[in-house]
């Protein structure tokens, strides 16, 4: 062990013999895992910063073990280590470095400390991350977040878009990449940004699957949820969604699909009586404040409409037409949407009446030109990024081959089709 | 070789159908063959009165290379020839042999025995050459055209090549396929679509303006500020120009200026979303071609779960 220790020692300091220094140490790994107690010690005399691939094995050691003794050394030490590591010689062995991740998660939500994984972990990414690529740290740091209940680290990685993934280097495996935009999506929900929640769970649903996966039928049962608050309707599901996932969900979704068809027919009573039937269907999924919350949205909805149709109306109608019961209760309902700028209207309290307004928005200032021009170089930017990847699956003989194997199909059948015409 | 002019005694117009044919024979050579620079040859017809000559078509010639020692030898297979341009004459009574096109960037020794035994079809045949890998900064044509004239060098008759000049002359259904082919062939440059086309000029022009005002700007104040004397009849002038321009000031103009402006910004923005969809959904569709076994997915009639 010493003599692994004066390795480390000597080849840190080289950028070339970083290569041997991580060969020795993955053949001396067996050693280095038998150490167990003796590892503070060992970690105590190299510094975390300069022999960084040394410490990186030695705390992958110390953290594989399933108990750990000395809870607040071992989240010292991994804090520490995260603040000073060195990101070239931590990429490379990227697996262990992500394990640590996970272990740090890990160990801090055992003990009820969540929080003092967040930065870390954030510090982590930042440090072995290329340009919006997606590594096997963010699920843990949201998982963190949602437990510590502690979303501003957060939200800044979500608000990046995440582009690339490449699963050989950074050992990111597919629970890793739904378990994100889940985990994701929760907290954008939390934090009542629905059309991004969705957008999230919209992306877990349609990625590529051959077989079902339960975090995908759990993103589907928030995709409705969360659709419905942030447009009023579910949309259908992309065209890119997989049949696995298709086929299934009316089996494994049956009250949630119902919830859907009521809410669109906008029948509020059946909507009541249906969460109340399948209470315990909600709740066991964590979906039953959701629940709640659509079916108020329902009301919201029930009046945006009224827009459409009426210019004035009266405030008896409103209230009896939603189940409302008194007119005081629509008029300061009715207040509360003007105040959030859900509803543009006037209430003229003396006739009992409503007049709705048009939106008084009318998109003509100079920021509106300034937002739009940001906006329009965004989507420019990302339309050049699909260009390339249409360029490369172009290219791809995988692609080229199928591809010639099915117009040549086509072709045939179409022959074989005129030949019928003509026989 | 050096190269001479002539004395202009013929006047040369090139109609844009010969460019685009050498071209297009060029560019199918060098797709067949496989070689960076295949040399092509072909003979131009036309018509000639009096002094003026048009070359109005081109056809491709059939001819062999040989290696004779370091040069390569070119016979041209006149049987061929002559099928072809009594084929052309039926069609076109006026035309008339007259002469033949290479592609290259300088003359080599054996152009000329090939430009001798073409003396049978004309007595005075032109040589055009097309220089196929122009610099790219070159703003006129790669094209020269030869004459030639018999000269007596050491006692011998001997031909020669003398650089003429020559216009472009196009009819009007030439000018509109040009016109066309600039605008939809256009550069290899992808981000150049009909509007930039349009713009593109626009902006320019645009800038120009700027320039120059920035130029009278910069006079107007230095006379104001006294370092230059000014001059009473540019004074005038630059006066007038202001008046002429009207009042923008108001802010009236200000807000209509800034909702169409908005507008624009709204449909291009539609547009570019519309567009990017649309490479969304092809992306996914050649995903699916390439990655996903369409077979495979009808068996499955229970669903597997993952274990996590």
């Amino acid at each position: 062990m010493e003599q692994v220790l004066n390795i480390i020692f000597q080849n840190s300091n080289n950028k070339e013999s970083l290569q041997h220094l991580f060969e020795f140490l993955k053949k001396k790994e067996k050693i280095i895992n038998e150490q167990k107690n003796n590892l503070d010690l060992y970690l105590e005399q190299l510094h975390n910063g300069h022999h960084t691939l040394g410490c990186l094995f030695l705390l992958a050691a110390k953290a594989q073990a399933k108990s750990i003794q000395n809870v607040v050394l071992i989240i010292k030490q991994l804090q520490q280590f995260f603040l000073n590591c060195d990101p070239y010689q931590a990429r490379f062995c990227p697996s262990k470095y992500y394990f640590l991740c996970k272990r740090l998660a890990e160990i801090c939500i055992e003990n009820s400390v969540p929080q003092a994984a967040i930065l870390p972990l954030y510090q982590s990414i930042q440090k072995l991350q290329k340009t919006s690529e997606l590594t096997p740290a963010h699920p843990y740091l949201m998982l963190v977040s949602l437990c510590s209940k502690n979303f501003s680290v957060a939200t800044k990685v979500l608000e990046e878009e995440v582009f690339e993934i490449e699963s050989k280097r950074t050992g990111l495996n597919i629970e890793e990449v739904l378990l994100y935009f889940y985990y994701g999506g929760l907290i954008w929900a939390i934090l009542k940004q629905y059309d991004r929640a969705t957008h999230f769970f919209e992306l877990n649903i349609s990625f590529p699957a051959n077989i079902l996966s339960r975090i995908v039928l759990e993103s589907y049962k928030k995709f409705i949820f969360t659709s419905i608050l942030s447009t009023g309707k579910v949309p259908v599901l992309p065209s890119q969604t997989s049949h696995v996932v298709e086929k299934n969900l009316r089996q494994f979704c049956g009250p949630y699909l119902k919830f859907k068809q009521f809410f669109e027919n906008s029948n509020s009573l059946e909507l009541n009586e249906l969460v109340v039937k399948f209470n315990d269907v909600f709740e066991k999924d964590n979906n039953l404040g959701l629940a709640k919350l659509c079916i108020q949205n329902l009301l919201k909805r029930g009046i945006q409409r009224l827009t459409k149709t009426y210019i004035t109306l009266s405030l008896e109608f409103v209230a009896e037409k939603f189940g409302l019961g008194s007119v005081i209760n629509a008029e300061f309902y009715i207040l509360d949407m003007i105040e959030k700028g859900e509803v543009f209207a006037k209430i003229d309290q003396k006739k009992g009446e409503i007049s709705f307004h048009d939106d008084p928005e009318t998109y003509q200032s100079s920021k509106v030109g300034i937002r739009m021009d940001k906006d329009i170089q965004e989507v420019i930017d990302l339309s050049n990024q699909i260009k390339h990847l249409d360029e490369r699956i172009m290219v791809y003989p995988n692609y080229i081959m199928k591809k010639m194997k099915e117009d040549y199909h086509s072709q045939k059948k179409s022959e074989e089709i005129s030949e019928k015409k003509m026989n | 070789m050096t190269e001479e002019t002539s004395t202009g005694a013929l006047e040369i117009f090139l109609h844009p159908l010969v460019i685009l044919n050498i071209c297009d024979h060029f560019t199918r050579a060098r797709v067949n063959s496989n070689k960076k620079n295949p040399r092509v040859i072909g003979a131009m017809i036309g018509t000639q009165n009096g002094r003026s000559v048009e070359i109005h078509n081109s056809f491709e010639l059939v001819f062999t290379q040989e290696k004779s020692g370091d040069d390569q030898v070119i016979t041209i297979n006149k049987e061929y020839l002559e099928k072809k341009k009594n084929r052309f004459v039926e069609v076109y009574k006026n035309f008339e042999f007259m002469g033949w096109y290479s592609t290259g960037n300088k003359i080599l020794k054996n152009d000329l025995k090939v430009h001798e035994s073409l003396l049978e079809f004309n007595e005075s045949p032109l040589y055009l050459q097309l220089d196929p890998n122009p610099k790219e900064d070159l703003k006129e044509l790669p094209i020269k055209i030869y004459e030639s004239e018999l000269r007596i060098v050491n006692s011998k008759p001997k031909l020669v090549f003398l650089h003429s000049s020559y216009k472009t002359k196009s009819l009007e259904p030439e000018r509109l396929a040009v016109d066309n082919i600039t605008k939809f062939a256009g550069s290899s440059n992808d981000k150049a679509s009909k509007l930039t086309t349009h713009v593109d000029p626009l902006h320019s022009a645009i800038e120009m303006l700027r320039d120059r005002l920035v130029i009278i700007l910069k006079y107007l104040r230095m006379v104001a500020g006294g370092q230059i004397e000014g001059d009473q009849a540019i004074l005038r002038l630059c006066y007038s120009l202001a008046n002429k321009l009207p009042a923008l000031n108001t802010e009236k103009f200000l807000k209509e200026y800034q909702s169409e402006y908005n507008d624009t910004l709204l449909t291009t923005y539609l547009v570019a979303i519309t567009k990017g969809t649309d490479m969304i959904s092809e992306v996914i569709d050649k995903f699916d071609v390439a990655f996903q076994k369409r077979k495979e997915r009808r068996r499955f009639n229970r669903p597997y779960f993952m274990f996590h």
